[in-house]
């Protein structure tokens, strides 16, 4: 649950009064259940979007992934027309597997980040990916920043809050 | 923080740790954080 990139973003959207959630993937954490290698981890994304449209009566979600959180959390796009969009950070194209990348096709507006020193979202191959989605669509480059963007944490968390009120305001 | 809720979000039989923030704003949208794995490359 404190991971710096997620952490950084969580803080900005609290001091801008923005409803959020953040939870552990099912056996991380104090999260119960096993790793099922990507099915399991998908439902529990969806788990999240239902809790916050049925129990907290959220309208509007918008989907905010950092790596592996963004190829399991972006696929899930078209899951509910409650889900607006997506903030994908560093999304591992390569690394996953292509199926994550179709499943995160929408038309719905999309935000990536991208460290233009990560090596492991490769950053060489980062236009390619980006050019395979619909508009519409941004991509944001952080430059120096490799796939930790250890000291880069508020320049994302400034983009996601602008994002989100390119959306909502 | 008051509107700082530690929750466990029910996914049939598993339970996910969960910390949600309620904003007083009452618009009615919320941004949903999706974390990276642990056993996924770290620095």
């Amino acid at each position: 649950m404190h991971n710096n990139v997620v952490s950084g973003i969580y803080k900005a959207l609290i001091r801008e009064n923005i409803s959020c959630l953040r939870f552990n993937f099912r056996a991380v954490g104090r999260s119960t259940g096993n790793h099922t290698e990507g099915s399991g981890e998908a439902s529990d994304v969806r788990a999240c979007v239902d809790f916050l449209l049925s129990i907290k009566k959220t309208k509007k979600v918008l989907l905010c992934g950092y790596s592996y959180g963004a190829a399991i959390g972006c696929s899930q796009v078209n899951y509910s027309d409650s889900i607006v969009g997506f903030c994908a950070i560093s999304f591992p194209f390569d690394f996953m597997g292509v199926e994550y990348k179709k499943l995160s096709q929408s038309e719905k507006p999309k935000l990536f980040i991208q460290g233009n020193r990560d090596n492991i979202a490769m950053y060489g191959k980062f236009e390619s990916h980006f050019n395979f989605f619909y508009e519409p669509k941004l991509s944001v480059i952080i430059d120096g920043a490799d796939h930790f963007y250890g000291g880069y944490e508020s320049k994302i968390a400034d983009e996601v809050v602008k994002f989100y009120y390119s959306l909502f305001e | 923080m008051d509107n700082i809720e530690n929750t466990f979000v029910k996914n049939d039989n598993v339970q996910l740790e969960a910390e949600y923030f309620s904003s007083n704003s009452d618009n009615n949208t919320a941004v949903l954080l999706i974390h990276p794995h642990p056993q996924f490359p770290r620095a």
